[in-house]
């Protein structure tokens, strides 16, 4: 991964989501969408998606690793609107995922 | 609320129909105008390669509707609305029509304009405007020749494409799922057309068919009383297909964002369908206190138009496979004979490739499986007729001719056994088990 959570949170959480949406061996296809959905909106918000790995092959660390990223983003970039529709999306999945 | 052209075509004869009409002369004429615009813009673009009296016949209509269409001035009305509506589609969907299609369309458009002309024969004394008794004349003519020279199921279908009320993603819990498919088909085809269309969005609508066909096979099983698992069948193959996307990565990388584009359009219908065909059981089956007949009618017309998006999704496949926009580890692409000597050492090193031709082989196979069987799925869901008549009828038809083929019930049986081959390799314990027991 050539992004990380503190430098680029927004890029890190988007290509977190993207790979975690298109894992569909581990990942039914609504909580696919809502990850693919929150990473198309972080890179509407400038962020940008690059291949990634999932952490440690899981799903939900992924999606609460993507979700401590965007919490490092001050208050004017989380209270955006793509952001903040990207992180209830990103939230949404985790707890669909269980 | 999404509609069609033939809805159109429909709502204008409907009204120039009624037992009391109360149309003005202006609202026909003004309908007969736009009907005309319909109708020269189809004969510009051609009927026949040559000269014919299709062509003629539909260019002579045209004029006289635009001739009859100016013999008052304008004010609107319902029927101006509607014809105007439909002569806007038909110059809208011009890129796509081909002329078998510009054939059907100027056939019913024709039945509507006779529609007009005999509702303003009604109006007026029969000698004061004869201009409508010539529309009537050449539109009973295409129908005569329709009768010898018919249009085929396949180009009726161009009638039955769902166009999009304007919609944000925002209002998502207001929109209908209707809506939602036709703005996904809107989203896909404009995608498509800039040769944009991402990975993402492919995985977006894949994981969105794979929710219509869920939905719609536990509403097929709970309408027919049947046995549940075959009819759940296509949305274990469109999983599938998801998973077969899953070693490729987009080489193009973040291009612009549609906030109104596929992925919110598939997040948005998902959404819809859930909310209206609720929580599916692990067997697949329906909550029990769901009303069937109002979930079937809400999931009738997405089912309809879940073959539409799935060719949609085949021919990105097989336009990524000519331009080479995804790439894979080497080592993830099926072997190929006389492979390329940098191609083994890709695969020796485990080094990404650009994915062509034979690459994508596996996903298309995977995609037109879970096309077919979508097919199959739509054409069950109308004859279990639970929701009525399906609206997009010729669509409904033509399934029905595709399904009967000669082969084809022979192909989905393979296909489904393909699927439930791959689908047990399916590791996660957070899909829907493929062992899914009956509906009842």
């Amino acid at each position: 991964m050539t992004v990380d959570a503190a430098s680029d949170p927004l890029s890190y959480a988007a290509s977190l989501l993207d790979a975690v949406g298109a894992d569909r061996e581990q990942v039914p296809a609504d909580i696919a969408l809502d990850c693919l959905y929150a990473a198309e909106l972080l890179e509407l918000a400038g962020g940008r998606a690059r291949t990634t790995p999932l952490v440690d092959g899981d799903p939900a660390a992924s999606i609460r690793a993507a979700m401590g990223a965007l919490s490092l983003l001050d208050d004017d970039t989380f209270a955006a609107g793509p952001v903040l529709d990207a992180a209830r999306a990103a939230r949404q999945a985790l707890r669909r995922l269980g | 609320m999404a509609t069609t052209l033939q809805q159109l075509l429909d709502g204008l004869t409907q009204r120039a129909t009624m037992p009391s009409p109360s149309a003005t002369i202006a609202d026909i004429t003004g309908s007969l105008d736009h009907l005309g615009r319909a109708l020269t813009g189809l004969a510009q673009d051609g009927i026949t390669p040559g000269d014919s009296s299709r062509q003629r016949t539909t260019a002579e209509l045209g004029a006289a509707c635009l001739t009859a269409g100016r013999l008052w001035p304008h004010t609107g009305g319902p029927l101006t609305d509607l014809a105007g509506a439909a002569a806007d589609l038909v110059g809208r969907d011009r890129d796509i029509m081909g002329r078998s299609h510009r054939w059907a369309v100027t056939v019913e458009v024709a039945e509507a304009a006779d529609h007009c002309a005999r509702l303003g024969r009604h109006v007026l004394p029969e000698a004061a405007a004869p201009e409508l008794a010539t529309v009537r004349e050449l539109a009973v003519t295409v129908e005569r020749i329709a009768q010898v020279e018919p249009p085929t199921a396949s180009a009726f279908v161009v009638l039955d494409r769902l166009v999009a009320q304007p919609w944000t993603p925002g209002n998502a819990s207001e929109t209908t799922a209707l809506d939602a498919s036709a703005a996904l088909v809107g989203a896909i085809e404009r995608s498509r057309r800039t040769d944009d269309l991402s990975l993402r969005d492919f995985r977006a609508a894949v994981a969105a068919a794979e929710i219509i066909s869920r939905s719609a096979g536990a509403v097929t099983a709970a309408a027919s009383g049947d046995d549940a698992g075959p009819f759940l069948v296509t949305g274990l193959a469109w999983q599938v297909a998801g998973r077969a996307s899953t070693v490729f990565d987009d080489g193009r990388g973040a291009g612009p964002i549609d906030a109104r584009g596929v992925v919110a359009c598939a997040r948005t219908l998902a959404e819809a369908v859930r909310r209206d065909a609720g929580h599916l059981s692990d067997a697949g089956a329906l909550e029990e206190d769901r009303d069937l007949p109002s979930v079937a009618a809400s999931v009738q017309p997405v089912t309809g138009q879940l073959p539409v998006l799935a060719n949609h999704l085949t021919a990105a496949v097989d336009r990524w496979s000519l331009t080479g926009r995804l790439y894979a580890s080497a080592r993830d692409l099926p072997p190929v004979n006389n492979m390329p000597e940098d191609r083994v050492q890709a695969v020796i090193v485990g080094r990404h490739v650009q994915a062509v031709g034979a690459d994508l082989d596996h996903l298309r196979q995977t995609v037109v499986r879970a096309t077919e069987l979508s097919t199959g799925l739509a054409d069950a869901f109308h004859r279990a007729a639970v929701a009525g008549p399906p609206a997009q009828r010729h669509q409904a038809a033509l399934y029905v001719r595709e399904v009967r083929a000669s082969g084809v019930p022979e192909r989905l049986l393979r296909h489904a056994q393909a699927v439930e081959r791959d689908i047990a390799t399916i590791r996660s314990p957070h899909q829907v088990p493929w062992n899914a027991s009956p509906s009842r």
